[in-house]
């Protein structure tokens, strides 16, 4: 597979001409992104050693009067939202923009309603969708704009469906009309939506599997929003059908595809039920979340595989490893054999991480096996080349796959899609937040 | 239930616990130097704190209070009666002399934790922040520390507990802990399992402490850019 460069693409596929910096690793992305945000965001991936250096660095680190006041989103947007609630994100924004400039900028809650978050502004943070977080993350980046002296954005093309691209790009002119700087900094690749498509001959084979979900009720929020009788709960409509792996779950921004995925695997809590009978008959569920730095838990390779299980999963992992580097050169480190990283004491790539959690998850040959968003942080060669390994190497041991995307450019590998699409309830569903539906055909797939 | 009076409630239950007050001194002893009302209390605060915040945070907190109060009741007990045995005393007497204190300890702390708890969570500190936050004359230097509080109390509470037990959830990481260490057996296999467990929670432990801690420079620089107030300016709702 040839390497393409992003700025081939972005010219052709986003429409844009906002100044991009692009990246080989999410590491080099990251590490440019915390010197321009003034060390603002620290790692958490790379073990507690660094973990601590960060923490110090940020915290002693004295603030210069004359610094240039800098809005940024991250590549995770979850990560630069202070408060609580979206009212109180965009009320310290406003509060931090009306002192800085002479000229007030709208209220909140007139920003909320032009973001669509009108009917979230009282809602936790953590019970927004995917989708409302990135609009209110962008809501409080379109505030900051009358006092910002530049705007910085990780990763959009990754986080952002490619529908929302004129919001954002609106958002990024406003900038430029008042004379501030605005610049992305992306990853090679991220900003292409050419179809992705396996070499000749090679493509994975497909590999049928069952699901049902029946009277699902999925519990969003903590023990503390039930004390303080916040609705915290979604609905899902029934499901039972077959389906053909691998098989892609599509939608937009937020519409339930990772929350559905969560329940399948038993990572959230839920009444009803939620089963995938795969070849092996009904087993468990495992699930490769988007933010695979945080389900790690800091935890080293020695403590993700215990010495039992690490034979079989260096089986797993080489087999992996070997395959992703059949199809692309990995950008940035090379992929050392699972013996040699195990004895290697630098920090695991989010690359290495991503194949290290597939490989463990592929060894107990569970019912199916879920990546959820799994290009996020990677390249689009390296991305492409992940996704197909784990389908091969999930397919050899009978584990259908499904993969959660946003982008429909995935489509093209996939051998069945469900399309998500999230409604609200009706007035007699009562401590419902929305209802998501799942249908065969896309409607109005991009 | 509102706010209000699912504090008043549990405010009222904590009253003899919290301030030492012995509001029955006199009654008849279910063990020797045991009250049969001190279990009457301890029971009373849980049947409480399952009326007044229901019964999921009581399980929760319950689990807390267990894992709080395990170690430290069977490991002082047990300290104790080795070093009273060891002084002289005979392994009855010895017991004899400090059973009534760890049972009282027990039931102290089966009432003060779930308690301690439950009147954490019933504070509603988001609406305190909204409270705080909704001005137009600034935020005075004693309101930005609290901000400060409740926005670490918010993400531990929020995203850094949730998303640890999303992921113990997916990889099912106590049931693993718990799994039979292949064909070793008696204390060998219980040493084995109890070496994963232990090390298990510690990583646990250690990473919700960095999650919790990991945004605070970042909320400090936030908090701290609010504008400060003035002293004439007085609040007003926006």
């Amino acid at each position: 597979m040839a390497m393409r460069t992003g700025e081939d693409n972005a010219m052709q596929e986003w429409q844009h001409d906002i100044p991009t910096r692009y990246f080989t690793t999410y590491e080099a992305l990251e590490e440019a992104f915390r010197r321009r945000v003034a060390g603002l965001v620290p790692r958490y991936h790379a073990g507690i050693r660094i973990f601590w250096d960060d923490f110090q660095r940020i915290y002693d680190r004295p603030t210069p009067a004359s610094e240039v006041y800098e809005a940024y989103i991250t590549s995770n947007p979850r990560d630069c939202l202070a408060f609580g609630t979206p009212f109180q994100v965009l009320q310290g924004a406003w509060l931090s923009a009306r002192r800085r400039t002479a000229d007030p900028p709208d209220p909140p809650d007139k920003v909320a309603e032009r973001f669509g978050l009108g009917a979230h502004l009282h809602q936790s943070i953590r019970s927004l969708s995917g989708g409302e977080t990135v609009r209110l993350a962008m809501a409080k980046v379109h505030l900051l704009a009358a006092c910002a002296g530049r705007l910085t954005v990780a990763s959009p093309f990754s986080w952002l469906a490619l529908d929302h691209w004129g919001d954002f790009r609106q958002l990024a002119n406003r900038y430029r009309a008042c004379g501030t700087d605005v610049e992305l900094f992306a990853l090679e690749g991220e900003d292409t939506v050419a179809p992705a498509v396996a070499e000749e001959g090679t493509g994975p084979a497909a590999l049928p599997f069952a699901w049902r979900l029946k009277s699902l009720h999925l519990d969003l929020g903590s023990l503390l929003d039930h004390l303080h009788d916040r609705p915290v709960c979604a609905e899902v409509a029934n499901v039972d059908e077959s389906l053909t792996s691998p098989c892609l779950f599509w939608g937009d921004n937020g519409q339930g595809k990772s929350l559905v995925a969560k329940a399948l695997a038993g990572a959230i809590s839920f009444k009803g039920e939620a089963a995938v009978r795969g070849p092996e008959g009904v087993r468990r569920v495992r699930l490769l979340f988007q933010d695979v730095l945080n389900q790690t838990l800091m935890r080293s390779m020695g403590q993700l595989v215990p010495r039992p299980r690490a034979d079989e999963t260096a089986v797993v992992y080489d087999e992996l490893r070997e395959s992703v580097q059949r199809r692309v050169v990995p950008s940035g480190r090379p992929l050392l054999p699972f013996a040699e990283k195990r004895k290697n004491a630098a920090p695991l790539g989010l690359l290495e991480i991503k194949i290290l959690l597939a490989a463990v998850r592929l060894v107990d040959r569970q019912s199916v096996l879920i990546l959820d968003e799994p290009d996020w942080g990677l390249s689009r060669d390296d991305a492409v080349a992940y996704v197909t390994a784990v389908v091969h190497a999930a397919h050899g041991r009978g584990v259908p796959v499904i993969v959660i995307s946003h982008k429909p450019w995935w489509q093209h590998l996939a051998r069945s899609v469900r399309c998500f699409r999230k409604e609200p309830t009706s007035p007699q569903d009562a401590g419902h937040l929305f209802r998501i539906r799942i249908t065969r055909l896309p409607e109005g797939a991009s | 239930m509102n706010s209000v009076m699912r504090l008043t409630g549990l405010a009222i239950l904590a009253v003899p616990v919290f301030t030492g007050l012995a509001l029955f001194p006199e009654s008849r002893p279910a063990l020797p130097g045991v009250a049969w009302l001190s279990f009457g209390y301890a029971f009373l605060v849980l049947i409480g704190i399952g009326a007044l915040c229901g019964r999921a945070l009581l399980a929760n907190a319950l689990a807390v209070t267990v894992l709080i109060l395990a170690p430290v009741i069977y490991g002082g007990a047990t300290v104790s009666w080795l070093l009273t045995v060891l002084g002289g005393t005979s392994p009855e007497a010895a017991g004899a002399m400090h059973g009534a204190h760890y049972v009282r300890l027990t039931l102290n702390m089966l009432s003060v934790i779930p308690l301690a708890l439950a009147l954490v969570a019933s504070i509603p500190f988001d609406r305190l922040e909204l409270r705080l936050l909704r001005t137009e004359r600034g935020i005075a230097s004693g309101e930005k520390y609290l901000l400060m509080f409740i926005r670490v109390f918010h993400h531990t509470v929020y995203f850094v507990i949730p998303n640890i037990l999303e992921v113990m959830r997916e990889e099912t990481l106590l049931r693993m802990a718990a799994e039979k260490p292949g064909h070793r057996s008696g204390l060998h296999r219980f040493q084995i399992v109890g070496r994963r467990l232990t090390a298990g929670l510690v990583q646990i432990g250690i990473s919700s402490i960095c999650a919790a801690l990991r945004f605070i420079p970042l909320w400090a620089r936030e908090i701290d850019d609010l504008p400060r107030r003035t002293p004439q300016h007085h609040r007003s709702q926006t």
